[in-house]
């Protein structure tokens, strides 16, 4: 229980910041939970799993689309959730079944496959504007900062429900599971656990959680295309994110995702033709640096020791 | 004589052109230790993975009290009641000594649901094969004898009632040996049916009635230890020419 009394401490905090928040601010810290949900979802397949899904933002763009295309037809944000949802489930467990076959590095290519697949096929999609886009309706509010706030609130409601899950898991049978098939999954079968089962069920999961922040994403921006909402370093930036806070650990994912979502913002927006360059050095620099994540290097207290070990141990 | 609680008939394994376990017909009666012995390469793991599903027969059939358990998937046949140990010693790294247990509790026979009777099983577990004490460390910290306990600890935590154990032996100083030998006894004394793969024929004896010994994927003798320690083509094929020409000279 200790350990999320200071997470819980956050929370409040978030929950009572928005009206003394300025539009741009409000703007930082609504992507920043964006980010720690998005994370939070692939930490489950690719952290506690270790299927590193490449193409996760691929449910992203299908919720993202499923909402923007039924909202111009009329119907209403939450209920455009539930096909949201579904399609990402269902798409997931479809192409799941071959792809999750594949392991390490197959499975991280054949995922990104699917993403620029979707994409492609999204681009010459005439119901969801093809490459041009798609523009949704504005949500109505009695102010610019009421209705920025409402979506604040939206998207950290969802982080509080895949922290909440997440949580659950460390302490379940499914998750002791997922743990062990991505130790190893002979050993994991030989324990009696269904692994073809466990790990659809874990992409599914994550592909749900990432489709909802899609969705919420697109009615947030209210345009929305091919390109920005499939981009492939939206699911570097979650991998960057999970391994610099720590993958496979509750609050590891949303450390993560506010560092580097602060990062950017502070610095890149700076240097936006060199944004690649960082974020391979914070790729390399963490991998050597902190192995297991930000999180790990302050359980019981920061360390000079433990950091010069780690580049002992990860240096050539 | 109990009844027989896992036969084999025509098992067959190939590689390519590699016959692994050639056409090899077994029946384990409920309650013994049963050994399987032979050389490295001999084909023993083969038929251990062949057991537990881990690899497809290309010929022949499993029984497991009369339900034919070849084809069937390996977590299905875990989950039935047969589980083993890994020669090469497959630990949950990043996981805790109580964590690796209790992966076995969660999904084996005994089906702990709730993490607090999986965590109480898991305990029970870790002080009958001695890591009580280093239930809290990580199992990466943990040298091979320990590493070999923890092989033996999961497969108990899935209360299986055949158990197999890939040379859980090999690597282990003499004492650290007589030490998992008492807990063999130990475990099965508790009524669950042991099957020991071991290539040294030593650590067998002392357990088993009854072993069989494979040679080239082929079973070449089949009997009490006795038996086996007299039988010329063993000593030839399994324990070469020079043991055989020391036994008549002595
Ligand atoms: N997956 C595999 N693919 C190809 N050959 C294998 C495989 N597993 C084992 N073998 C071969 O099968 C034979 C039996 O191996 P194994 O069952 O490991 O022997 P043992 O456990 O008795 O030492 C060896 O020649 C080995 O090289
Ligand atoms: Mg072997």
């Amino acid at each position: 229980m200790k350990k999320h009394l200071i997470p819980l401490g956050f929370l409040v905090l978030l929950v009572i910041l928005p009206p003394f928040l300025s539009g741009y601010w409000l703007r930082i810290l609504t992507g920043v939970i964006m980010f720690a949900t998005l994370t939070e979802a692939i930490n489950i397949i690719a952290g506690y799993a270790g299927y590193p899904a490449f193409g996760n933002v691929v449910f992203f763009g299908m919720g993202a689309y499923v909402t923007a295309v039924l909202m111009n037809h009329g119907f209403g944000f939450f209920l455009t959730l539930i096909p949201s949802i579904l399609s990402a489930v269902v798409f997931s467990v479809i192409i799941g079944l071959p792809v999750l076959r594949l392991r390490g590095h197959y499975f991280a290519i054949a995922s990104l496959g699917v993403n620029v697949a979707v994409m492609e096929i999204v681009n010459n999609l005439k119901i969801a504007g093809a490459a041009e886009g798609l523009t949704l309706p504005l949500k109505k509010g009695a102010s610019p900062h009421a209705v920025y706030s409402y979506f604040y609130y939206l998207f950290l409601v969802v982080l509080v429900l895949s922290v909440i899950f997440t949580i659950w898991l460390e302490k379940n049978r499914f998750g002791f599971g997922l743990r062990a098939i991505r130790v190893d999954e002979d050993g994991a079968l030989a324990m009696g656990i269904n692994t073809p089962l466990y790990k659809t069920l874990a992409w599914a999961y994550s592909a749900m959680f990432t489709a909802i922040v899609g969705s919420i994403y697109a009615y947030w921006i209210s345009y929305i295309d091919p390109e920005t909402v499939f981009e492939p370093i939206i699911s570097v930036k979650m991998f960057v994110m999970m391994l610099l806070g720590g993958a496979s650990t509750v609050y590891g994912p949303l450390i993560g995702a506010v560092l580097l979502e602060l990062i950017t913002e502070l610095v890149w927006s700076k240097f936006v033709n060199i944004h690649g360059i960082v974020l391979g050095a914070i790729i390399i620099l963490t991998v050597i640096l902190i192995p297991r994540g930000f999180l790990d290097l302050f359980t019981g207290g920061f360390s000079w020791r433990r950091l010069v070990q780690n580049i002992k141990e990860n240096m050539i | 004589m109990s009844s027989v609680i896992l036969k084999g008939r025509g098992v067959t394994k190939k590689f390519g052109g590699l016959v692994a376990v050639n056409s090899v017909d077994f029946d384990i009666y409920e309650g013994e230790i049963f050994g399987i012995i032979g050389p490295n390469g001999a084909g023993k793991t083969t038929l251990m993975n062949l057991i537990v599903g881990l690899l497809p027969l290309t010929d022949g059939e499993i029984y497991f009290k009369s339900v034919k358990i070849s084809g069937k998937k390996p977590y299905s046949i875990a989950r039935l009641g047969i589980a083993r140990t890994f020669q090469i010693v497959k630990p949950f790294k990043g996981m805790t000594v109580i964590e690796n247990i209790m992966v076995g509790a969660f999904f084996g026979h005994g089906n702990y649901t709730s993490y607090r009777e999986a965590r109480e099983r898991a305990e029970e577990i870790a002080k009958l094969v001695g890591l009580y004490e280093k239930r809290e460390e990580l199992v990466d910290h943990l040298n091979l004898a320990q590493l070999k306990r923890i092989e033996l600890a999961r497969a108990l935590a899935l209360e299986p009632e055949v158990l197999l154990l890939d040379e859980v032996m090999a690597g282990l100083n003499p004492a650290e040996m007589e030490k998992i030998m008492n807990l063999v006894r130990e475990i099965n004394a508790k009524g669950v049916t042991v099957i020991m793969i071991e290539h040294i024929m030593k650590a067998v004896m002392g357990l088993s009635r009854r072993m069989m010994v494979l040679h080239f994927g082929t079973k070449i003798a089949e009997g009490t230890p006795e038996e086996i320690s007299q039988n010329e083509e063993v000593i030839k094929a399994y324990l070469g020419e020079r043991y055989g020409k020391r036994r008549k000279s002595a």
